[in-house]
């Protein structure tokens, strides 16, 4: 996909992101045609860079830059430009490129931009209509503002994860969507005439709006959040079904008494009477012998025919031979040179656009950094000669990797 | 950033006023119509004469009238309209094409049994503006062999890959309770119409969006996790990190500490004084303690109980830990943390006086947001809108004879 694809074909956005919250609101901005460049060194490389996993073992760029396949996932479709924020006049550089873009996304603690010197007052001085969207765990302001989070932190400080497990993660990807809803807010204010933008999101916050339905009860002189796991307040009836093979499950809920009745039809038992207080443990009980004689794909289609909500418990494999996924092309095909061929998820946002999906993994670190500030700082490669000499900037040795998979796409045509 | 961040915007700030945007078909689209009210945009729900199964959807609360109100209702439908149609009938399309006609967007989502008349799978919306966008937001999307299949917030967190590695080992898998699932389709799909309708584009017609619950869902996970490369399947065993990551029991509550990055280790054998059976270099190696995740769960355990919750994680982040309590669900509205951020707010409510619920998801300087108005009864604002849309008296009243206003 070449960067002017998209509805936010012209818009630039400069990006410090790091890890998932920060990467993931820079990838969808790019998956809808922003141009985004990733901010890294090789003294400050990503921290996704030498992320350990069973399934993202460390590979080597030509550089000696490390690199994962994770790495490649989240950081897809962003180009690399290498700056040093150590040194000020890779600060200065910094503060030159704002000038140029549109958006900046950051996610440090609250201060690190301001200790550079390249806070929001400053930046938007230098851009007039700038949008800085801060991305944290608890916020800018706050006692605790300054605490490191993760999202499992996130998840155990909201409720989450003693509602539901504690190993459970999710709010991370919750705040970079939403952060991607504020930029486009403040875009739009922009131009439409109004000042530049700051945004304050708090992974905490966006997490408690959508966390809503567990304590809107005892925010309001209810009771506390006590269900059962799988227990859907309301529902007639909800549940998880053992089928046939191992660890195969399916998950099914009646939300309302025409779906009881579909279900005892499809059972081939008798519809419970109005107020029946076994109601539920009859459907349930026949459930859970009808499910085990079938396969999950089996029971879902025949729950589904029979116009119930019913949906597969997908493992990792079931989603990536889901035929529904599949259909709507849902998976990619990326080549990236270290890591190798890749098959990645589609953006939703590109599926449900009928968008060109993007082939651009993460790039190679500094791949970028001459086209970008040739393109979009107009600077001669004599310029950025002397840039990398002061320490400024880098990029990679040419004879290493002279471009980054498919740096051929045109950089910076359209704003 | 000043706490005057927390303001709201005016009317006539808000990035989206003088938009109108229509919310038709149910909770799938709720969350998605919350975000873009609060950025100023007209928002019109299109309700069933009998009102939306959503004003039932626990947890209820006693109304002043004797009545019981959903508290999800109310969070969701504030600073929206409420106008009263029955958007399955064709008879409604006469009024359908009017209210569409002054739509600058529509939020639709549609089910079996339940379908939005003149939805086909472009999508196109047979009484929307030749211009307008038009973002169906259903369970599959509008194409493939699961097109018609129906799910619920529960059965959509089945398919996202997350729950088949939550719960116990033996089983069954657990599903993250709230609609957390059609909630995230609901962001993208807010900011899919917001990227659409963004000024200085070429507008040259309408825009179709075929959003997907399940692709929506399901990306997290698929974004994380390389099945195409490691052909590793995730499963209930194999879903902690190792020590010291993970949820500890202190002496007046739990813990959770998020060790990912390659010193966290020893950051926190640090807090914990440096004790001699925690010092052994052979530690430090994350992939050695996902071998000796027993033995080192076994050795910790007895060190986190000596400590108070808040004073090791203030202590602990101190030093550079990442870590936080671990609360139940809405223990955190009490924390002094989000009384600082003043997150939570009060917003009248026409059944219930007034009702508290999560303040705006981001804040901004200048403000974006507008201040919450009360979510309206069904109907409420029908005939509003039909003098604002020209409608006479005598047609509204044909239409409610009728029984589709």
């Amino acid at each position: 996909m070449s960067s002017e694809s998209g509805p936010l074909a012209g818009l630039r956005v400069i990006s410090f992101g790091t890890f998932v919250v920060g990467n993931v609101c820079a990838t969808m901005l790019s998956d809808l045609g922003a141009e985004v460049a990733k901010v890294e060194s090789p003294r400050r490389p990503e921290a996704l860079r030498s992320y350990f996993s069973l399934d993202h073992p460390n590979i080597h760029e030509p550089s000696g830059i490390r690199t994962t396949n994770m790495f490649a996932s989240l950081t897809s479709g962003q180009r690399s430009v290498s700056l040093n924020m150590d040194v000020e006049s890779g600060r200065a550089l910094f503060r030159r490129l704002v000038a140029a873009v549109d958006v900046v996304v950051e996610n440090f603690s609250p201060g690190q931009m301001d200790r550079w010197g390249c806070g929001f007052e400053t930046l938007s001085r230098r851009r007039p209509g700038l949008v800085m969207a801060s991305l944290t765990g608890y916020g800018q302001s706050g006692r605790r503002a300054n605490y490191r989070a993760y999202a499992s932190n996130i998840a155990n400080y909201l409720g989450l994860a003693s509602s539901w497990a504690f190993d459970g993660t999710h709010f991370d990807f919750v705040g970079a969507h939403h952060a991607v809803s504020a930029i486009l807010g403040a875009v739009e204010s922009v131009r439409q005439g109004g000042p530049a933008v700051h945004i304050d999101l708090a992974q905490a916050e966006t997490g408690a709006a959508v966390m809503a339905p567990l304590y809107l009860a005892s925010m309001n002189g209810g009771p506390a959040w006590s269900q059962a796991p799988n227990a859907v307040p309301g529902s007639a009836l909800s549940g998880v079904f053992c089928c046939l093979g191992e660890d195969e499950w399916v998950a099914v809920e009646l939300e309302d008494a025409a779906d009881v009745a579909a279900a005892c039809a499809l059972l081939e038992i008798e519809e419970p009477e109005t107020g029946d207080a076994d109601a539920g443990n009859e459907i349930r009980s026949a459930l859970t012998a009808w499910c085990a004689t079938f396969t999950p794909y089996q029971a879902v289609v025949r729950l589904q025919r029979a116009g119930l909500a019913a949906a597969v418990v997908e493992n990792l494999e079931d989603l990536w031979r889901d035929p529904q996924l599949r259909s709507r092309g849902a998976y990619r095909d990326v080549f990236h040179p270290d890591v190798g061929s890749r098959e990645l998820p589609a953006s939703p946002d590109q599926v449900a656009l009928g968008l060109p999906r993007t082939t651009r993994p993460g790039a190679r670190l500094g791949a970028d950094t001459t086209a970008i500030l040739q393109a979009w700082l107009g600077l001669s490669e004599q310029d950025i000669d002397e840039l990398e000499h002061s320490d400024a900037c880098w990029h990679p040795p040419k004879e290493q990797h002279p471009t980054s998979p498919n740096s051929h796409d045109q950089i910076g045509i359209a704003r | 950033m000043s706490d005057e961040s927390s303001e709201a915007a005016t009317e006539v700030d808000a990035p989206l006023r003088g938009k109108r945007i229509i919310e038709v078909g149910g909770r799938m689209v709720s969350y998605a119509g919350r975000l873009l009210a609060d950025l100023g945009a007209d928002v019109i729900v299109l309700e069933r004469p009998a009102g939306e199964d959503s004003r039932r959807v626990p947890p209820l609360a006693a109304s002043s009238s004797g009545g019981r109100v959903s508290l999800d209702h109310e969070y969701l439908q504030q600073t929206k309209r409420s106008v009263s149609v029955d958007w399955t009938s064709a008879q409604a399309l006469p009024f359908l094409r009017r209210v569409g006609a002054s739509a600058d967007a529509v939020l639709v989502t549609t089910r079996p049994g339940r379908a939005v008349v003149g939805l086909t799978r472009g999508p196109t919306l047979d009484w929307a503006a030749d211009d307008a966008v038009v973002c169906a937001v259903t369970a599959y999307g509008l194409t493939g062999p699961q097109r018609c299949w129906r799910s619920t917030p529960f059965t959509a967190f089945a398919g996202s890959g997350l729950m088949s590695v939550t719960g116990p080992v033996e089983g069954p898998p657990v599903a993250m309770p709230g609609a957390h699932m059609f909630d995230l389709a609901g962001v993208r799909a807010a900011y899919l119409v917001q990227a659409s309708l963004l000024t200085g584009r070429d507008h040259t017609g309408g825009v179709a969006i075929d959003l997907s619950v399940h692709e929506a869902a399901s990306w997290q996970k698929l974004t994380i996790d390389q099945f195409d490369t490691s052909g590793r399947i995730p499963d209930r065993r194999t879903n902690f990190g190792p020590p010291p990551g993970g949820v500890w029991q202190c002496r007046d509550g739990r813990v959770d500490i998020a060790a990912h990055a390659l010193h966290h280790w020893s950051i926190f054998v640090d807090v914990l004084g440096r004790p001699d059976e925690l010092a052994d270099p052979l530690y430090e190696d994350r992939a050695m303690r996902v071998q000796l995740f027993d033995l080192l769960t076994e050795l910790i355990t007895p060190y986190m109980a000596q400590w108070g919750a808040a004073e090791f994680v203030d202590r602990a982040q101190d030093a550079g830990l990442p870590c936080a309590l671990s609360f139940a669900p809405g223990e955190m509205a009490d924390d002094p943390h989000m009384a600082d951020r003043q997150f939570f707010v009060t917003v009248p409510s026409i059944a219930l006086g007034s009702v508290r619920v999560p303040g705006h998801p981001f804040r901004s300087q200048p403000p974006l947001q507008v201040q919450r108005r009360p979510a309206r009864p069904a109907d409420a604002d029908t005939e509003t809108l039909c003098k604002e849309l020209g409608v006479g008296e005598e047609e509204l009243s044909r239409w409610r004879a009728a029984g589709v206003v």
